[in-house]
């Protein structure tokens, strides 16, 4: 699975200078999580991120190239959460090392899989707001909560164990940014790798596999990988 | 729900005052529990609740739901990426002010079918309802929409009718409609802008009367003025009334 590779090389070379911590994943160092999420009223919250009109953006990508995730660990660029003091735009990357899954449609599986993780990490006092029609998440963080030490090296800890529970996921890099200029323009490119895993969908159901009269030969054409499977599929058929 | 959520629906014929008498029980849960979460939802496609609690109102449910369903085919493929996203927007259309929050239904598209997203909308509201102590529903005539559009269950039902013959006779229905579609603890009814209070019964659809409230002149200057609730002096007949109501139905 090397769709995505020229989308993490992008990423990690864009954000490599605005880098201000890392941390190595340490399992011990998570926060408690709650079993559905938790509504945090205004009047209860510290800031929120991507909030008040601010940008924001989430993608996952996957990749069998080992090199491009090394290992598990947690990047900020920019301040972390007691740092901050208002609504800030947010972003959330991840970037996942996987086993090679087999064929294309388990694949697929598992890329939705693991995407849908953002939907069931519930920190308490962190509550994660994610619309996938405009790539955005946002996060409501409690005054309670940054009162109890809060900051994304747990947040990040707690998502990378939620990753690993999933035993084709080999190392997990989660990127937060906060107040970054760059923010916008992960948001366009949360657009291009929706692009791609739509493009899969359509490979994997069979539709259009003309690819002269296909919507997505743009993608195909741009993607390396991508037409090498769909031409592996129409072989299959 | 994940707690004990006091689910209050307020309906009745038009006219009879429903919007005001919600607004004052919104009122009057904020003052006497500050800690307590309370939410506010606006059934009614009027929003007249808005301008009774003095909320501005950018996004309704009904919008959310179209703006959700547009994009089902593209984007929002799955059932977890839909709830996400209704979840999102419900989140940004809910205003708070003065301790509680508040969410107008809007108005139904009468063209398309937008059943599936009406599911996962209606589940997204009985989580969320779940995150508060108190849920008041200013319902249109009428309280099988509440059951269609908003919550399956409400733990109090309140009929408001005036001293009418039609309006004793609307509540005759309307619990006729509720007791097949709606579940609910606690049934209650208010007599509002009782002119002749002497006259004014004990029981209405085989619910107890809890207040019998006469004409307000503060809240008729409010009406007229477009001030909230929240200016009502503490002595108003209709705030005296709603806090008889909230004793009485054990809020």
């Amino acid at each position: 699975m090397e769709l995505f590779d020229g989308i993490i090389r992008e990423t990690t070379e864009n954000t490599a200078a605005l880098i201000s911590k890392t941390w190595d994943f340490d399992a011990a160092d998570t926060w408690e999580c709650s079993e559905r999420s938790e509504l945090i009223m205004q009047r209860d919250q510290a800031f929120e991120l991507g909030g008040s009109g601010t940008s924001s953006a989430n993608f996952t990508c996957v990749t069998t190239t080992q090199d491009l995730v090394l290992k598990d660990e947690v990047v900020l660029c920019g301040r972390d959460l007691p740092e901050l003091s208002g609504d800030v735009s947010f972003a959330r990357i991840v970037f996942l090392g996987v086993k090679d899954i087999g064929d294309e449609d388990a694949a697929h599986a598992a890329i939705q899989q693991m995407e849908f993780v953002r939907y069931h990490v519930h920190p308490k006092g962190y509550m994660v707001r994610v619309s996938a029609e405009s790539n955005q998440e946002r996060v409501r963080v409690s005054k309670d909560a940054l009162s109890r030490g809060l900051s994304f090296r747990q947040i990040g800890n707690t998502y990378i164990k939620a990753y690993k529970e999933n035993e084709n996921v080999l190392a997990v890099r989660i990127i937060f940014l906060t107040d970054q200029d760059i923010i916008k323009e992960l948001n366009s490119k949360a657009n291009s790798v929706f692009d791609i895993t739509n493009a899969l969908s359509h490979i994997l159901d069979g539709i259009d596999l003309d690819c002269e009269h296909c919507d997505l030969k743009a993608v195909c054409d741009e993607v390396e990988g991508m037409r090498e499977m769909h031409l592996g599929k129409k072989g299959k058929k | 729900m994940e707690h004990n959520t006091k689910i209050i629906a307020v309906t009745g014929k038009g006219g009879v005052g429903k919007t005001s008498l919600s607004a004052a029980i919104v009122r009057l849960l904020v003052e006497q529990y500050p800690d307590k979460r309370i939410l506010a939802i606006d059934a009614d496609p009027a929003i007249g609740l808005a301008t009774a609690l003095g909320v501005e109102v950018d996004e309704t449910l009904d919008d959310i739901r179209k703006r959700v369903a547009s994009d089902v085919t593209e984007k929002l493929r799955d059932t977890q990426d839909i709830l996400a996203e209704a979840k999102f927007r419900l989140i940004d259309a809910m205003k708070e002010k003065n301790g509680f929050g508040f969410i107008a239904i809007g108005r139904p598209e009468a063209a398309g079918c937008y059943c599936a997203v009406n599911t996962y909308l209606r589940e997204v509201i009985s989580m969320l309802a779940g995150d508060f102590d108190y849920v008041v529903i200013d319902g249109e005539a009428g309280i099988e929409q509440i059951n269609r559009r908003v919550m399956e269950k409400v733990t109090h039902l309140l009929l408001i009718s005036d001293q009418s013959k039609k309006g004793t006779g609307v509540l005759e229905v309307i619990m006729k409609v509720a007791d097949e579609l709606v579940m609910y603890d606690k049934v209650g009814a208010v007599i509002n802008r009782a002119t002749r209070p002497d006259l004014a019964p004990e029981k209405v659809a085989g619910a107890e009367v809890l207040a019998v409230i006469g004409p307000d002149d503060n809240q008729t200057q409010n009406d007229i003025l477009g001030d909230s609730v929240f200016a009502l002096p503490e002595d108003s007949a209709l705030l005296l009334g709603a806090k008889t109501v909230i004793t009485k139905m054990g809020l």
